[in-house]
């Protein structure tokens, strides 16, 4: 589609959205073009007819889609089959015998007379007849093309013609032969022949091309050898003969292919080029190679598709000898000329055969870089198991270069720096190899070290190549944690580009938006922030919507941790609609993924869950197997759904997430931990508490081993899974895991806040677990930790306050209970004035509750309804605080005497709690029951 | 061995059925209904998916996808309607080589008001293709092979709504074309 008639599909859809009576206004508006203008205008009125044809009372001649093609097919009628009897004369040949029949053709042997010497041919006599003379005399033009095509590789065409009738025929060079893949098996050829005799078969297609003409249909039975070893391939460019609808010469094609050998272009009606002859030879040297027909759609490599019996025929003896012959260059040659892409093919059929070629001599193939394999091998090797990371990483970094460097036009230029790319990496490697043996391979951040140093002193690399890789290699550094670094590294980058390239180069914006996200991620944002802004005005005068819908993506990212809500949201939806022209498959992903994430961020659950849903599937489709990235959306998916009370997808998308990042991630991995605390908290939520303190214990040991058993997530996991033992009222295993948190934390230097936080929560434990006094006394001191603070944390000290306060209320003492809420209350008041309100909501609903203990109703009730007014929480979702604030309303209302309003408020409470589903702690249930059973006493 | 000469379009037995393949037998089954005559119209749509639980069970006709399958099903119904139409226009322009005949019932007027009609269709068809391959792909999996929308939906991978809006395009732009 070019522009003009994509602008024709979309003006027709956008004016079908519009009221009839205002299109013509719509369009005089819209459509600057006088000709498309009028072409739509007529368009809009065919579609009036066909919708509201009966409506118009205006005669119109039936046309042809608005009864069905079966009608239209029989009042055409059906002309008699035309087979001509044996003996009958076609042109200067009579029909001899017939010898086969297909679809689109009859094949005869026929014989002429000419000069006394008779010759016999191979008639073929086309089913198809040809009408017009615009027809007969592209027919003929091409016949004239193909008698001139002169190979001993490829049968002749003698002869062609079109009869009275205007059936058209052509006599082709009768071969004695069998097919290419019948020959070997019968010869029983080994590999090396098997490949001498398809270098043959390359040339001959070679030759045809260099005459401009593209067999199209490729395929063993088109590719004799014959009795001395020769081989001829029949029917050359046949199928564009017989495609005479075709207007422009090699665009679409209507007529013959062969599914198994048909190139994905001939599928999708492209381009018809040399690449598609490239393509099904890539299939048919599989064949020879495996000796295993070709299944359609089958992508494996030949290697995998060796069974014995190829083998065996290939007179070798074992499967398992063969797949290794296989396995390396004859692999990568097959791939390489079978890509779905034309372009990425070989170039012709002659580089096809070179390639080959340079195999049997045992030269380095094109097919794959030089040595890379087996370098990579020897690395491998040495260093099994642990290199998995490291190899990752090298493939991550060749992909993601792979797209910055194939996005140009220029496709030499652009190859020449991917090698220079390749061999640069390939000396890192090297170099992290070292002389003697070594006890562990080199991490992730130990080989980008090195390739950092490698880049900056190369002598090789030119300049836009090396700012390039050091732009993947400092986005590398970022998602390995590495901040400092990576920001620093990419903020030399991107002066470095800015001044040998300029400032509006995709090189330098691309370096510039690396070193925004670097900054992003180490906090500090107001720089950030400040470079997006001086680079997307910059990009808008690039013509590269991939670039600029990333940078808008980033923007819109920063825009999040930002709270510019505006911002992120337009900037998401520009990235996103720009993706929609020309990107090439992971920047539309990421641009979905952020506008989900936006969404996501800003509380609309409900707009990001089908959108992350769409980037989800684009995922699963563009990683082929399992991939951290598809864990990580189905990670933000399942807490867009749980904190949308869909606890079943939330559930079940998490443990998709666990089982997608053990298949893509060795074990331990951060990438695990992280899955698993994403399950984790849906179980929480669900109160599945077992599965939950499982997990917990998983995760810990996780945490420990890939980040050291003092690191302070490994802290953080610790106190969470005290949480969830608290949540299952086992206080006991709650302490030792609050416990275990407080030790670590307390090895960590100027970690204060966090020890007072883990303190606290002990002394809850300890408090719960039938100590309330130690409990009380570790409380305050955490209290004490926390104002001791160089900026004292009020919200914290609220936090732990309320913990006394719930503690107090424990034991049965209200009065303390309600004079530590209220001193909670008053921290909020004065100090954390601009804090969300929602804040107090559980200091509020505690001190009701003390209050409600103490028989203060008109109290109590003050601090419900102040409760009730601040909470936040949607009314569609679960809030366990209003429940508990209706409740005991209701309670003070029932103590007031006033039992409608009280049994309303129950009501309300109690239609809340069976919207939980089960959700709710014990105590809260228990209070529930209570407050019920007490009105409904009276 | 000459015979080999013989078998390229036949459809080699043992490889995917070639699109010749499946015309071959959708212009077979078609003219085994006609000669029954046991109805006047031709089913085209069951033709087709006849022809298709037909390849599918076959022990050695597989495709790999049924859109494959569609695709060259409509592809072959087109050119049955169009080759039935050149034959047609061939008989007015007062072509007397060998049995071109019709067995049609209906008057010959009809026949070629109709064969002019059809190729005009397939020339509109083929100019739509270049400007909305998509849409021009909606026309011949419906009209030629009779899928219903949410068959085609599903074929395509895209939403209903998405073939009904081509479908809309594509109705608009060939009546016009053929008006």
């Amino acid at each position: 589609m070019n522009d003009a008639s994509a602008n024709l599909r979309a003006l027709f859809d956008a004016a079908l959205a519009i009221a009839p009576e205002a299109r013509v206004a719509w369009l005089a508006a819209n459509c600057v073009d006088a000709d498309q203008r009028k072409t739509i205008e007529r368009l809009l009125a065919a579609d009036t007819a066909s919708e509201h044809g009966d409506d118009t009372g205006i005669e119109t001649r039936a046309r042809p889609l608005d009864s069905s093609f079966d009608r239209l097919l029989d009042a055409v009628g059906e002309p008699a089959d035309a087979t001509p009897p044996i003996g009958t004369t076609i042109g200067p040949f009579r029909l001899l015998d017939q010898l086969g029949e297909g679809g689109s053709s009859i094949v005869f042997r026929a014989t002429r007379e000419q000069a006394g010497v008779s010759q016999q041919v191979a008639l073929k006599l086309l089913r198809r007849n040809l009408y017009t003379q615009d027809e007969h005399r592209r027919f003929r033009d091409e016949r004239r093309a193909l008698t001139q095509l002169q190979h001993p590789g490829i049968a002749r065409l003698i002869e062609g013609g079109v009869t009275d009738i205007g059936t058209p025929y052509i006599a082709l060079e009768l071969i004695d032969g069998v097919t290419i893949v019948d020959y070997v098996r019968e010869q029983q050829l080994d590999l090396d022949s098997r490949l001498r005799l398809f270098i043959d078969v390359c040339r001959a297609v070679e030759a045809a091309h260099r005459a401009l003409i593209v067999h199209r249909d490729l395929k063993p039975s088109n590719v004799l050898v014959t009795a001395n070893g020769e081989v001829k391939l029949l029917d050359f460019g046949i199928a564009k003969l017989l495609d005479s609808d075709d207007e422009d010469q090699t665009s679409t094609q209507h007529v013959p292919m062969t599914p198994a050998y048909a190139a994905p272009e001939q599928f999708a009606r492209g381009q018809i080029t040399t690449a598609t002859d490239v393509y099904a030879l890539g299939i048919l040297l599989g064949e020879l190679i495996t000796g295993q027909r070709h299944e359609p759609g089958d992508s494996r490599t030949p290697s995998a598709q060796v069974t014995d019996t190829s083998a065996n025929q290939t007179r070798i003896a074992t499967a398992r000898a063969l797949r290794r012959k296989l396995r390396g260059d004859l692999d990568n040659i097959v791939l390489k000329a079978t890509a779905t892409k034309p372009e990425l093919r070989y170039a012709s059929a002659g580089a096809f055969a070179d390639d080959i070629a340079r195999h049997l001599q045992g030269q380095p193939v094109i097919a794959h870089p030089p040595s890379r394999m087996y370098r990579a091998r020897k690395f491998v090797g040495r260093h099994r198991g642990g290199v998995v990371t490291t190899v990752l990483f090298l493939i991550a970094i060749l992909a993601s270069l792979g797209v910055a460097l194939w996005q140009g036009q220029v496709a030499r230029n652009e190859a020449q720096r991917a090698t220079s790319v390749r061999d640069f990496l390939l000396r890192v490697f090297s170099a992290a190899e070292p002389a003697g043996p070594r006890i562990a391979p080199p991490s992730v951040v130990d080989i980008v070290r090195l390739s950092v140093t490698e880049a900056q002193q190369s002598k090789t690399l030119n300049a836009s190549v090396r700012i390039e890789l050091l732009e993947a290699l400092g986005n590398v550094l970022r998602e390995q944690g590495q901040l400092d670094e990576s920001v620093a590294l990419l903020d030399a980058d991107y002066r470095d580009a800015t001044n040998v390239l300029g400032p509006s180069h995709p090189i330098t914006l691309r370096a510039g938006m690396g070193l925004a996200r670097a900054l992003a991620d180490a906090g500090k944002q107001e720089p950030a922030r400040n470079l997006l802004d001086t680079l997307l005005p910059l990009s808008a005068r690039v013509s590269d919507p991939e670039l600029r819908s990333r940078l808008l993506s980033a923007s819109a990212l920063l825009a999040i941790d930002r709270f510019e809500r505006e911002r992120a949201f337009t900037e998401s939806a520009q990235a996103v609609e720009l993706c929609k022209q020309d990107c090439t498959e992971p920047a539309r992903i990421f641009s979905l993924l952020v506008r989900g994430n936006v969404f996501a961020s800003f509380q609309e659950d409900a707009a990001a869950i089908p959108i992350l849903t769409d980037a989800l599937a684009a995922q699963r489709i563009f990683y082929v197997g399992p991939h951290v990235d598809i864990a990580d959306t189905e990670q933000n998916l399942s807490r867009a759904y749980r904190r949308q009370g869909q606890f079943d997808r939330a559930e079940a998308l998490a443990r998709e997430a666990l089982a997608t990042v053990e298949a893509s991630v060795p074990d331990p991995h951060e990438r695990r931990s992280s899955a698993l605390d994403t399950l984790r908290q849906v179980l929480i939520d669900t109160r599945q508490f077992d599965e939950a303190e499982k997990l917990g214990l998983r995760l810990i040991a996780m945490d420990k081993a890939t980040l050291g058993p003092d690191h302070p997530s490994v802290a953080t996991s610790e106190n969470t899974l005290g949480f969830t033992y608290l949540m299952a009222s086992d206080s006991a295993q709650a302490a030792e895991h609050f416990r275990a948190a407080l030790a670590i934390s307390e090895r960590i230097p100027d970690n204060q806040r966090r020890s007072a936080i883990y303190r606290s929560n002990l002394g809850v434990s300890i408090g719960r677990n039938g100590d309330p006094a130690t409990g009380m006394q570790m409380i305050h001191a955490a209290i004490a930790a926390l104002r001791a603070l160089p900026e004292p944390d009020y919200d914290q000290i609220c936090s732990a306050l309320e913990k006394i306060g719930a503690l107090q209320r424990f034991t049965g003492d209200a009065n303390a209970s309600v004079g530590s809420y209220s001193e909670a209350l008053a921290i909020y008041k004065e100090k954390l004035p601009d804090a969300p309100k929602a804040w107090r909501v559980v200091s509020l609903v505690g001190l009701g509750r003390a209050h409600l203990e103490l028989g203060n109703n008109s109290e109590a009730g003050g601090a419900f309804r102040e409760a009730l007014a601040n909470e936040t929480t949607p009314l569609d979702k679960i809030s366990p605080d209003r429940i508990e604030a209706h409740t005991g309303l209701a309670a003070v209302m029932h103590g007031l005497g006033n039992d409608a309003e009280a049994k309303s408020l129950l009501m309300q409470a109690q239609s809340e709690r069976t919207a939980a589903q089960g959700r709710l702690s014990p105590t809260l249930q228990a209070f529930i029951d209570g407050v019920a059973a007490s009105i409904s006493a009276h | 061995m000459t015979e080999l000469l013989a078998n390229d379009d036949a459809g080699e037995s043992t490889s995917a059925p070639s699109f010749e393949a499946v015309y071959a037998r959708l212009k077979a089954m078609a003219s085994r209904q006609l000669q029954r005559g046991a109805r006047h119209t031709l089913d085209t749509t069951a033709l087709v998916h006849e022809l298709y639980v037909r390849m599918e069970q076959g022990p050695e006709l597989a495709f790999a996808h049924s859109a494959q399958f569609f695709t060259y099903a409509a592809r072959a119904m087109r050119h049955l309607l169009i080759d039935h139409a050149r034959a047609r226009m061939f008989q007015k322009s007062g072509g007397d080589w060998a049995r071109v005949t019709f067995t049609a019932s209906s008057g010959i007027d009809l026949a070629i008001g109709s064969a002019e009609q059809a190729l005009a269709l397939d020339d509109a068809l083929t100019r739509l293709e270049q400007i909305d391959a998509r849409a021009a792909q909606v026309v011949e999996l419906r009209y030629f092979a009779g899928l219903t929308t949410e068959q085609v939906a599903s074929l395509l991978e895209v939403t209903a709504r998405t073939i009904n809006r081509d479908w809309r395009f594509a109705r608009a732009f060939l009546h016009d074309a053929l008006l």
